[in-house]
């Protein structure tokens, strides 16, 4: 029974050909089974919704969804779109400079001409500079997070698929792995301590989201962020939070250690559709 | 919008039941501190040290994993988090003094995977806080 089960998986894996490998994909099943059989009734796409996904939460759903019918990030979003599409003064567009790039299901990605791991961030000042135009310094929210959105939009639905078989994606990927997992500052948490242990549970009043769907909705507009008068976050604005809550130094967003990471959490998020942005409490 | 005021009627009717039925009314004076409160206290008993040092934010914030079953709760205190067992039946839980202050101590020796923070050995806590939290969790 047990052997067949196996070979089951690791047949519906081969079927989807994953460009991962052996080792890569034996964590991505356990980590969605681990969250399966915690949340039963939790389907996989659910996850990009991220908290509000969890029956934990359910209390608080009714209202989130109030708010969808009317997003409060839509005329911000606009914007974004607009800034995507406003031509450089050189006549360039951003939609050129992605047009030879990874769709967003499939970012970060690893470039081996700059032996790098490239995200969207770091793509859209690439072609801010290829044109003549000054890059982007706040990495955290405003512009760079509206940009972000605009490019991740036009990929909704896709399925998470990042590809991790050069071998130096695979070191990124074993270097985001151990930051997820190391306990860390003075509480001794890891991330996996409050987003796999305790997803579901209550910290003080938050419920914890699940690691799983992490960052498939980013960038997110968030209403704690808007009282303090900027809504949107980068993934990483959101790792630097975390950090600070552990009280661990949060690092600098785009730093090799939150690009690894967020490697990692897109290889654990494959198959989960993009939903791009979020609206978040 | 009648509705809405029958519903908030009828809420309110639920809480007062709630409130006169359900839990014996307790003196403010027997009530713990809230953290405000114990901002303003000096000359305490060991017991509500230990209660101050354990709700402080900064100290032991063990109520953001943990609720503390208590009749004396304080009103206004902020709802607490699930991620521990609620802490209750200490002294049954932990007939041995030496093992209760261990768990507060660091509660990886026992359990390496404890989503709980080694308290004594990330120095969050003082010996003497963990000494009175442990005093009051045993009074409970
Ligand atoms: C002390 C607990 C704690 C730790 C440790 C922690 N987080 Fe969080 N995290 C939270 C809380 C609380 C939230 C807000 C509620 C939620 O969405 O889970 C959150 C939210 C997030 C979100 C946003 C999810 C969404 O869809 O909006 C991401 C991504 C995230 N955390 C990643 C991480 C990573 C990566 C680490 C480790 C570097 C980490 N967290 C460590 C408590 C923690
Ligand atoms: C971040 C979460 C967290 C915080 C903060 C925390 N705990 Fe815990 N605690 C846990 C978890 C999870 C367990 C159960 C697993 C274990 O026993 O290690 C636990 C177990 C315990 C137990 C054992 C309960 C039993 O019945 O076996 C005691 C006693 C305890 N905690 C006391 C405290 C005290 C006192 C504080 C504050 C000084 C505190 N905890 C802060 C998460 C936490």
């Amino acid at each position: 029974m047990k052997k067949s089960l196996t070979v089951l998986t690791a047949l519906g894996l081969l079927g989807t050909s994953l460009p991962v490998q052996a080792g890569i994909e034996e964590d991505i099943a356990a980590f969605q089974d681990y969250f399966k059989k915690r949340f039963p009734a939790v389907s996989l796409e659910d996850y990009a919704d991220g908290v509000n996904a969890l029956p934990q939460y359910a209390h608080r759903r009714a209202n989130w969804e109030l708010l969808m019918e009317f997003p409060p990030h839509d005329p911000d979003l606009k914007k974004g779109r607009e800034l995507w599409a406003t031509p450089f003064k050189n006549g360039g567009t951003f939609g050129e400079c992605f047009k030879d790039k990874p769709p967003a299901n499939k970012y970060p990605y690893y470039d081996p001409a700059s032996d790098d791991l490239i995200t969207v961030e770091e793509d859209i000042n690439s072609c801010l500079k290829a044109n003549g135009e000054d890059p982007i310094k706040n990495l955290d929210t405003g512009t760079i997070a509206l940009l972000a959105a605009a490019f991740r939009e036009q990929f909704n639905g896709e399925k998470m698929a990042v590809d991790v078989s050069h071998p130096e994606a695979v070191k990124w990927y074993e270097k985001g792995r151990q930051y997820y997992w190391a306990r860390r500052g003075q509480l001794n948490f890891s991330c996996a301590t409050c987003h796999v242990h305790s997803a579901g549970n209550k910290l003080r009043g938050d419920v914890l989201s699940a690691g799983l769907g992490h960052g498939v909705g980013f960038p997110v507009y968030r209403t704690k962020w808007s009282i303090e008068g900027n809504p949107w976050g980068t993934l990483h604005r959101r790792y630097g939070g975390c950090n600070k809550q552990t009280h661990a130094n949060p690092l600098e967003p785009q730093s090799p250690e939150y690009k690894a990471l967020e490697l990692y959490e897109a290889v654990m998020n494959t198959g989960i559709p993009l939903k791009v942005p979020s609206q978040r409490e | 919008m009648r509705t809405l005021k029958t519903r908030f009627a009828l809420l309110g009717a639920i809480t007062l039941l709630a409130g006169t039925a359900g839990y014996a009314p307790i003196a403010a004076a027997d009530r713990l501190p809230t953290e405000e409160g114990c901002k303003e206290l000096f000359n305490i008993t060991q017991n509500k040290k230990g209660w101050c040092a354990a709700i402080n934010r900064k100290k032991g914030n063990c109520l953001a994993c943990h609720t503390i079953i208590t009749s004396q709760w304080p009103k206004g205190l902020p709802p607490s988090g699930n991620i521990g067992p609620p802490l209750v039946g200490m002294k049954m839980r932990f007939p041995e003094e030496a093992k209760l202050r261990e768990k507060i101590w660091d509660a990886t020796q026992a359990n390496p995977n404890t989503q709980m923070p080694p308290f004594g050995r990330h120095k969050l806590l003082s010996d003497r806080e963990i000494d009175d939290i442990v005093a009051f969790l045993l009074s409970i």
